[in-house]
Parts: C-alpha cells; sequence; structure tokens
C-alpha cells in the first residue's frame, strides 16, 4: 500500500537525474520501498504541459526525463487515476479558492492541483511537496497529511 | 521489447521472478519435465516471444516454438507473478541517478490556474 504522494514539484524533481535533489534525500534517508510512493496522473498533465513551454534548449533533455519517469512509476503502478471520489473531492476545494505562490505572488490553485490534493485526501496519502499556502488551509480544513522536505 | 534474454529478464526481475514464471509456463503445458531440464536457448525462445507479445498488449498468448500447441497466461497472471518474485527496490533506487539520462536543470513548476472551465446555469 503506498503511503506518500508525490505532488508536482516533487515529481519533477525526483525526475531530474540529480541525487542531491531533497526528494531524492528524502528517499534515501527514509528507506521508502518503490511501492511506497506514486503520484496523480493529474501531476503528470502539468508536468508535460511544463516540458512543452521549454525553449528549444532545454526541452530535448527535460522531454527525456519526463519520459523515464513515466516509464518509473508506471513500472511499479505509481501514477493514481482520477476516479470519481477524487473529482468529487476536488470540486469542493475549487470552491475554496485555494491559494499556491506562483512568480513570487499567491494565485488561485488550479483545477490539476486540487485534483492531486484531492487525491492525497481521498486515497489518506501524506501529501509530499514544497509547502504552499493551500497545504496549511487544508491540514487544518480537511485534515491533509502533509510533509514538505524542502525545508527539512 | 524485442528479442529479450532470459538473463535479461533475471537482470531485470530476479532471479526468483524468472523461475517462478517458469514453473508457472511449465505448470499451464501440463509437462512434467523439470525447470532444471529445460534448455536455456529453448526456453529464452519461449519468453521472448511471451513478452513480445504481452508488451505489444496482445498480452495473453503463449507459443510454444518447439511444439504447437498455445498455451495461455494473463496479464494480470504475469503481474502477480511479478509481485511475488521480484525482489522489492528502494525507492531511492527507482529515481537513482541513470549515467544514460541527462541532468536536467532546476525546473519550477506551477500548480496555479491558468485559467478555469466554468458552466453557465
Amino acid at each position: 500500500m503506498p503511503a506518500y504522494l508525490l505532488g508536482t514539484q516533487a515529481l519533477v524533481d525526483s525526475a531530474r537525474n540529480d541525487d542531491a535533489t531533497p526528494i531524492h534525500q528524502w528517499a534515501r534517508a527514509e528507506a521508502l520501498d518503490e511501492d511506497d510512493v506514486v503520484c496523480s496522473v493529474a501531476s503528470m498533465t502539468l508536468f508535460k504541459h511544463k516540458v512543452e513551454q521549454l525553449d528549444a534548449a532545454e526541452r530535448p533533455s527535460w522531454q527525456r526525463l519526463f519520459n523515464a519517469s513515466v516509464a518509473r512509476f508506471r513500472a511499479v503502478s505509481g501514477i493514481r487515476p482520477v476516479e470519481l471520489d477524487i473529482a468529487l473531492r476536488a470540486a469542493d476545494l475549487r470552491s475554496m479558492a485555494l491559494e499556491t505562490v506562483a512568480v513570487n505572488h499567491a494565485q488561485r490553485l488550479g483545477d490539476l492541483g486540487c485534483l492531486v490534493a484531492a487525491t492525497a485526501l481521498e486515497e489518506h496519502l501524506v501529501l509530499v511537496d514544497r509547502r504552499q499556502p493551500y497545504h496549511r488551509v487544508l491540514e487544518e480544513s480537511q485534515g491533509l497529511a502533509f510533509y514538505d522536505p524542502y525545508q527539512a | 521489447m524485442k528479442d529479450i534474454a532470459l538473463q535479461q529478464l533475471e537482470d531485470q526481475f530476479g532471479e526468483p521472478f524468472v523461475r517462478a514464471l517458469k514453473e508457472a509456463v511449465l505448470q499451464q503445458s501440463g509437462e512434467d519435465h523439470s525447470v532444471d531440464a529445460w534448455p536455456v536457448g529453448q526456453a529464452k525462445d519461449h519468453f521472448s516471444e511471451m513478452l513480445d507479445r504481452v508488451r505489444d498488449g496482445e498480452g495473453q498468448l503463449v507459443r510454444r516454438r518447439a511444439e504447437d500447441p498455445v498455451l495461455m497466461i494473463s496479464m494480470s497472471q504475469l503481474a502477480a507473478f511479478v509481485e511475488m518474485a521480484a525482489p522489492k527496490r528502494r525507492f531511492s533506487d527507482v529515481i537513482a541517478h541513470d549515467p544514460e539520462l541527462p541532468i536536467g536543470s532546476p525546473l519550477n513548476i506551477s500548480d496555479a490556474a491558468v485559467g478555469q472551465d466554468n458552466i453557465e446555469l
């Protein structure tokens, strides 16, 4: 049974070919098994979109890293789909107008971000990601279990 | 994946997985000779064709090349063998440095809304 859901930034950092990222360090320190950690299919959407937005110099490298990340998580059945309960929970979160930080100013959490958070809540997984303002709101109001390895 | 060798299977999934797979295929084939008696080259042919088919998504046929009958093995059975027999890895090994991949510069991603779908009622 998985215990942790990587948030989208954590997923992206796990895909970096660099054992020194906070995600790699956390994974080593906790000695997690391969099936302890999953990610949301919605994070894959955000990840792929970001790669496609990169300039021509950076895109090929990140395209390979994205493909490798998809293959790795698929190989361990680590990509969680959006089931009905998750979709309905995301609708509740959307109504809360949750805040995240983008380019140094607060913005509303997007629908895909709501789906990621809803996946953690509905599947009772610890969401692992860089802390954003909405994580505290969800911890206090929804009982979200959250861990930020970037501040550890 | 084409022409995967038995050794590659062992490298990927571990020796217990290959042994379990051999036993399962033998059991389904109804043959009574031992695994040890199965020539490696012959086994390689069997498994390579089976995995080709599984990985291509057709998924459920195992053709014995030495004999004509077709064996059936389901994807769920294959997955169960992997689950049962493959040694569990650490997540840190799953995401560990791969010398064949680029490093990847830091990439900040935003989950902020860039536009919301809305329904007019």
